[in-house]
């Protein structure tokens, strides 16, 4: 499946394996983000919050208790760890982008992405690839341009938001495009060794 | 709606363009669930809905695998569960973990737990995780498994029990669960939410599990369903829990059928049709075979001949510009052997095997290696072996250095701390980066992170396998945080199978040649145009899975019936492999190439496999075997039914004679698989085999020829019957070495001398093969108990076993009895005066009900030794009491060696009547040498002087004579070694000894001596060590200056001497060590002899012999210390035969010991030091043992000592007869008034012999 780009894949450019990293930190994180995804979906959480360690527990309360989960919890519809799987044209080869949103809530016609980072927010988030795909993935899957990103770090309880730009596509298809020119190469080289 | 259509059909199209036609009408992805057979599958599914999708933007589709469909559930719904789960600490997130995980939870249930008749732990461990396994997949109730271990009648039920709720109750409490707790949690999960999905996809329906199909009733209501059904598929069924399932009645919907292939059902039909004729016992050959106009077979002996042809077809289609992708090879199992002999195709390949042991892959078993320096520091010995290995593969340190480094190591020995002897050698390769390393602190996972990062090349395979790995130490970790030894994982990492192979697709190389077991290819449907099926006589492709603990026939869900037998057995393995066939048959789509051989790479023979489903190519050549039987033979070939004892004199012809009459047998119509052969040695079997196959090279299957262990170890084996005795599948049979060792353990905690071992072993032995069965004295009772605990301990039996064992199957288990009475239409049995009375009652049983039995033997040779367990009165008995011929006429010898034999034969039983069976044995009008002086008696007084006698008569005859041979029998192979000593420096002609020691194998010796060298490289001896056996073999004639040079150059291998191959390729060797040793020792093999025809059989097994030895002792340098010790041993029998036949015109001495001659002929022969301790006739000359006592005892004989002599007088009697009857022209006796023994001279008289045998007496 060569045609599908995820964010991860985007931005390193490259579709090499990788050896894959988990840490406390990682690890950390991922359980944030399966508490607020719990917490959003309405599940009893008590149980998991006693999981929590004292320090983890005062940044979870601390997150809980904060507006953005209010903003999300009194949405008119909420869409939460939602999947996109969006076609795309690069010329005319299709290309597929593949994500998923840690949530989207709908206040009206507004749609709101949400996105949890366990501390540090992107630094040029209007640039951030991350930004462009999901956006724009967003626009297609819910057919409208009344979309943000509201990027949220839990620990330092700071968000940043970004609204849709009809241009990210392009950029988009730039970032593709060297993806692909980096993968033809690094096939060659396989092939090559295989061959010889 | 239901599809009903086989592979080649458009099922899984019409199911991917709904599926697109629901996305593009606007149906959320959300709703609908695809559930396909596997990873690989869903990703072909995707790819293929991607086309008739109109809308440009999905959510996430729901394409799983059955797994993974549980997978999410369980992570989705997690709340629900941890909110049910009151003890235990919570968790935010479950552990989805690896079965590594519950392997080591069952380890400490089981630890807790006994099991009362189960006594193999590691197999348990095994057998509880399958159990589970099939408990789980095919969704059993409680009531259900309560049935079935009534229908199994198991000893340990309660235990089981436990140990599976100790397991549950553990992954509870550690929120940690494998793959099938996630099953089981998966259908707690969707008993107790809304039902997500409107619409549901199931392709391959015919491959799903009960506790899928269950899943599938429990929403049946609330969904609309798209199913493609094959109704002959389910090639899963058994192990892998695939069943049959009525959807026509489950959807109440008639089936829109699809495409059919008639050819396909035809194997289907035709292969069930034989299973119902083979369970209801009776003959199945020829039915019912299926013929394909597209199929190819072709017959060969060796598995390396078949490969090589395999390996040269496949090279000429990829030459001609067949793509690589279009050609398949489908295997029986995962075949080490295989996939190293597949290595010489010149295209990429893809090895889709199923299962990986980790230590195959060699970068992730050098992690490993480095991992346990970090985590054991001190403590842990690593083997020079693998440390030259990881420091030249890893680290990129240069072989010198390597070989510094680690000599430095091992004279550091004890101290041996390799961080600060790395200190030393910062500058070389990447040693610096590996000590500024500060890992050492870290868990595990981070280590082995920060290890690939910094030294292994990303590519798809090793980052698969090396975050696979990952993935099992961080389960570790998260589950057990601290409780857990960390040298304890990686050993368990190290020794179990942890890797699905491929773990990923992009593992795979595209367009790459496959090489796959038949499920793999049918499970990733790998379509070509070429496919090649090997080892078509292998057993492996019907093997079944059933063992103690483990039934996976009576564990299906839909097991109604009250009991299981041998005929349920036989008829749902012929219908799993009917289905697993006719799905292989529908991948291809073009030739079909089916090869058989009758040997193994391990040179096991082959029996049964798929090769006689299949209308056989006859050729259209005529059998090249002729034979005029002499008139004392012709009542052999007369025979037609009943008993017929045939005793046959020495040279008589008996083997030629024997085999007429099984092709004679063919010739009448009578099938291979109702010929039973037996004889007493491997060697002799394997003649029969090959001599039956190059005249018949079409048989699907030859008569069953084997030795009588060989026929108790298919008893055991065939059709899982082991299982009946609590066998489990992998038991296997323990060899000398081990079996000494393990008594020697015994006899040290018991406080008994050590030295004993030998007699006890006897003592074991004799008790097993006696009626007796009343301990002796409590001690020994304590010894045998304490030995055949360790073998169950180990899941081994012994050589007895074999036959006590196969005995006690058929005496008690009335269907395997039928089974092979109905078989066995004829018995012909070899060297009969050689049977032990288990054999004998083994033969009797087998042979009862066609009573179509023919023993063949010589009485007068009976010298299996008189304390061994042979019965030769039941060979007489057998021909006194039926109908009998004797075939007493012999071309082989001189008129004046027969008349000596007679002399023998007559004289001896004037001096015990029980020595000989009255016979005399007559020449053959017109052909025999008529020479009555062809016999000569010396005797010297010194030993040198008979030495030269013996040298100089050779001379004499050699001088004058062309292409004859001379034959040099002594009564021990200590004597042989000296024979061979002495001669060798005297003389130049070709000097062969026959000692069966394993160091005489060509293979062998060449990876032994490759092998020393590598332990020691800098030690030039063993330079020259190697150098001297390589030259012996025929290898390096250029190098004969090396021997000089190794006295002037210390440290040669480091030192650049590139202009001997010697040094080339000892480093080539040297680099090697990152392979495992059995490996490296197949590539020494290949190196040497790949081009050898004959030796080149032998590659794979001396390999397997070191990985036998390797997996035993777990590091090279053990490895090797046994392998040396093995050398001086007798040679393993799945060994071939690799003696090169002089060539014309050439003379040769043999070298062998009385016992290991017969059968042979020589020209001259010599039987020297004939004196009255090597063969002693009179009673003063024969000492008794304590041992020959005791074990008369056990035999509950009783006899006196004058008795016992008189026995050993008798054999001794019968070993000269056998010597004398060697001689073609002339026998020279020889012996001499002193003996060297070590180092001091004693005296001997010459063997009463000389008197016995003198003609004026």
């Amino acid at each position: 499946m060569k045609d599908i780009y995820s964010v991860n894949s985007l931005k390193t450019g490259k579709k090499q394996p990788e050896f894959a990293r988990v840490n406390k930190e990682t690890k950390r994180g991922d359980i944030f983000h399966a508490l607020t995804c719990c917490y959003l979906k309405g599940f009893q959480i008590e149980k998991l919050e006693s999981a929590l360690n004292k320090d983890d527990s005062t940044v979870w309360t601390a997150h809980k208790n904060s507006g953005i989960l209010k903003f999300a919890l009194s949405a008119d519809e909420k869409f939460i760890e939602y999947s996109f799987f969006v076609k795309e044209n690069n010329g005319k080869k299709p290309f597929y982008l593949a994500g998923r949103f840690d949530a989207v809530v709908r206040y009206g016609k507004n749609y709101t992405i949400l996105d949890w980072k366990t501390r540090n927010l992107p630094k040029n988030p209007k640039e951030d690839i991350q930004t462009l795909v999901y956006t724009f993935a967003a626009s297609k899957l819910f057919k409208t341009d009344s979309i943000e990103i509201i990027y949220y770090s839990i620990e330092e309880q700071k968000t940043v938001t970004v609204p849709y730009s009809i241009g990210c596509v392009e950029k988009i298809r730039i970032a593709v495009n060297k993806g692909l020119k980096e993968s033809l190469m690094q096939w060659g080289s396989v092939s090559q060794i295989a061959s010889g | 709606m239901l599809l009903y259509g086989n592979l080649n059909s458009d099922k899984t199209k019409i199911l991917m363009e709904n599926y697109a036609r629901l996305l593009n009408s606007g149906v959320s992805a959300e709703e609908i669930l695809v559930v396909v057979q596997n990873i690989k599958m869903k990703e072909k599914f995707i790819e293929g809905v991607k086309k008739h999708l109109t809308v440009d933007a999905l959510t996430k589709f729901h394409v799983y695998s059955f797994f993974g469909l549980c997978y999410n559930f369980v992570l989705e719904y997690y709340p629900l569960l941890e909110n049910q789960i009151d003890f235990g600490n919570a968790k935010v997130l479950p552990n989805l973990c690896g079965l590594e995980v519950s392997r080591r939870i069952f380890k400490s249930a089981i630890d807790k737990l006994v099991f009362k008749g189960y006594n193999s732990k590691v197999n348990l461990l095994h057998q509880l995780l399958r159990r589970q396994s099939l408990i789980t997949l095919n969704a059993l109730t409680e009531v259900e498994i309560a049935q079935k271990t009534r229908i199994l009648s198991e000893s340990f039920t309660g235990e089981i029990t436990d140990a599976l709720n100790l397991y549950k109750q553990k992954t509870l409490e550690l929120r940690a669960f494998d793959y099938l707790r996630q099953v089981q949690l998966f259908s707690y999960i969707y008993k107790n939410v809304k039902n997500p999905y409107k619409y549901v996809f199931v392709d391959d329906a015919d491959e799903i599990t009960p506790a899928f199909f269950e899943y599938l009733k429990f929403i049946k209501d609330d969904a609309d369903f798209f199913i493609a059904y094959d109704p002959k598929g389910s090639s899963r069924k058994g192990y892998l829990c695939a069943c049959e399932n009525n959807f026509e009645l489950f959807l109440n919907e008639t089936p829109v059928i699809l495409e059919e292939s008639k050819m396909a059902d035809e194997i289907f039909e035709k292969i069930r049709a034989r299973g119902n004729k083979a369970a209801e016992i009776s003959s199945a050959a020829g039915c019912f075979q299926i013929e394909l106009s597209n199929l190819t077979q072709k017959d060969f002996i060796r598995s390396d001949m078949m490969v090589d042809t395999v390996v040269k077809e496949v090279n000429s289609l990829v030459n001609k510009g067949v793509s690589p992708g279009k050609i398949l090879i489908v295997i029986p199992v995962n075949d080490e052997y295989l996939k190293l002999f597949l290595n010489r195709i010149e295209a990429p390949v893809n090895f889709i095997t199923g299962s990986e042991k980790i230590e195959d892959n060699k970068t992730v078993s050098a992690l490993i290696s480095i991992l346990k320096l970090f985590t054991e520091s001190g403590n842990y010995r690593i083997s020079p072996y693998k440390l030259k290995g990881l420091l030249v593969q890893i680290f990129k340190v240069d072989l010198n250095t390597a070989v510094q480094i680690s000599q430095d190591f091992e004279a550091d020995f004890g101290a041996g701390n390799l961080f600060e002897i790395l200190e030393n050698y910062k500058e070389t390769g990447q040693i610096q980066k590996f000590l500024e390393l500060d890992i050492r602190e870290k868990p595990l996972s981070e280590m082995l992170f920060a290890l690939a990062e910094e030294f292994v090349e990303r590519n798809s395979q090793n980052t698969a396998k090396i975050n696979g790995l990952l993935k099992q130490i961080r389960d570790f970790e998260e589950v057990f945080e601290d409780g857990f030894s960390k040298k304890e994982l990686l050993n368990q990492l190290e020794n179990t199978i942890i890797a699905e192979n491929p773990l990923e697709d992009d593992e795979l190389i595209e367009n790459a040649i496959n090489i796959s077991t038949m499920q793999k290819a049918i499970d990733f449907k790998i379509k070509n145009k070429y496919m090649f099926i090997l080892d078509t006589t292998s057993q492996n492709w019907m093997k079944q899975d059933i063992g103690p603990l483990y039934n996976a026939w009576v564990f299906q869900k839909g097991w109604i019936k009250r009991d299981f037998t041998l005929k349920d057995n036989i008829l749902l393995a012929h219908d799993k492999i009917a289905r697993s066939l006719r799905k292989l048959y529908l991948l291809n789509e073009g030739e079909i190439r089916a090869y058989s051989c009758v040997y193994n790479f391990l040179g096991i023979e082959n029996f049964k496999g798929i090769k006689h489903f299949f209308t056989p190519q006859i050729p259209n050549v005529a059998p090249e075997f002729k034979i005029i039987p002499r008139p004392d033979q012709q009542p052999v070939l007369d025979y037609k039914n009943g008993k017929l004892a045939v005793m046959a004199v020495a040279g008589a012809g008996k083997t030629t004679i024997l085999l007429a009459l099984i092709m004679k047998l063919l010739e009448n119509g009578v099938r291979a698989e109702n010929i039973f052969v037996l004889t007493y040695m491997d060697s002799a079997a394997r003649a029969f085999r090959e001599k039956i196959k190059t005249c018949y090279p079409y048989l699907a299957e030859l008569p069953n020829i084997s030795t009588i262990h060989g026929l108790s170890m298919r008893i055991l084996r065939e059709n899982n019957n082991h299982a009946y005795l609590g066998l489990d599948a992998d038991f296997d049979i323990i060899d000398e070495t081990g079996r000494l060792k393990i008594i020697s353990e015994i006899l040290y905690n018991e406080g008994i001398e050590v030295s004993k071992v030998n007699f006890c072993e006897k003592t074991i032995s004799a008790y097993k093969n006696s009626k007796n069965k009343n301990f002796l004295k409590p001690l020994f009772k304590r010894v045998f108990k304490e030995y055949q605990r360790a073998l169950r301990a180990r899941s081994l039996i012994d050589y007895d076993d074999l036959l006590v064992l196969a005995l006690e199957l058929l005496k008690q288990n009335s269907k395997i009895r039928e089974y092979y009475q109905n078989m066995a239409h004829f018995i012909i049995e070899d060297e009969a005066q050689d049977s032990s009375a288990i054999q004998q009652e083994l033969i009797n049983i087998v042979s009862r009900k066609s009573g179509n039995l023919i023993r063949c033997g010589d009485v007068n040779q009976a010298i299996t030794g008189t304390f061994s367990n042979s019965d030769t009165e039941g060979f007489k008995r057998f021909i006194k009491n039926g109908p009998n011929c004797k075939m007493n006429r012999t071309a082989r010898n001189s008129t004046g060696v027969i008349e000596l034999a007679n002399r023998l034969i007559k004289r001896g039983l004037e001096l015990s009547g029980s020595s000989f069976f009255e016979i005399e044995t007559m020449p053959v009008a017109g052909k025999n040498i008529v020479d009555p002086a062809a016999c000569t008696a010396k005797i010297f007084d010194k030993e040198i002087r008979e030495k030269e006698f013996v040298v100089n008569k050779i001379n004499e005859i050699f001088a004058v004579e062309k292409n004859v041979t001379a034959g040099i029998l002594t009564r021990t192979n200590k004597e042989v070694e000296t024979w061979a000593h002495y001669i060798k420096n005297t003389a130049h002609y070709r000097v062969t000894t026959k000692n069966g020691l394993l160091s005489n194998n060509f293979v062998y010796r060449a990876v032994l001596s490759a092998f020393n060298f590598i332990a020691n490289p800098m030690n030039n001896i063993l330079i020259a060590d190697f150098a001297k056996t390589m030259m012996e073999l025929g290898f390096y004639a250029d190098d004969i200056q090396i021997f000089d040079k190794l006295k002037k150059t210390p440290a040669f291998i480091l030192n650049n001497n590139d202009n001997f191959a010697i040094w080339w390729d000892l480093r080539y060797f040297l680099e090697l060590t990152a392979l495992p040793p059995y490996e490296l020792a197949f590539k020494i093999g290949e190196f040497y002899f790949l081009n050898d025809k004959k030796r080149k059989a032998n590659i794979a097994p001396v390999s397997s012999i070191v990985a036998k030895i390797f997996n035993a002792e777990g590091n090279f340098e053990d490895t090797l210390n046994k392998m040396n010790d093995l050398a001086k041993k007798s040679g393993d029998s799945r060994l071939f035969e690799e003696e090169e036949e002089k060539s014309n015109g050439q003379n040769e001495v043999k070298i062998l010991t009385l016992h290991k001659s017969k059968g042979d002929e020589y020209d001259y022969v010599f039987i020297p030091a004939l004196n009255s301790k090597n063969l002693g006739l009179a009673p003063d000359d024969i000492k008794l043992n304590e041992s020959a006592k005791i074990i008369q005892n056990i035999y509950n004989l009783n006899k006196t000592d004058d008795e016992l002599k008189c026995e050993i007088i008798d054999e001794n009697l019968r070993l000269l007869y056998v010597g004398i009857t060697r001689a073609k022209r002339k026998l020279y006796l020889s012996c001499a008034g002193e003996y060297k023994s070590f180092s001091t001279m004693k005296k001997a008289n010459p063997s009463f012999a000389f008197k016995l045998l003198r003609r004026d007496l």
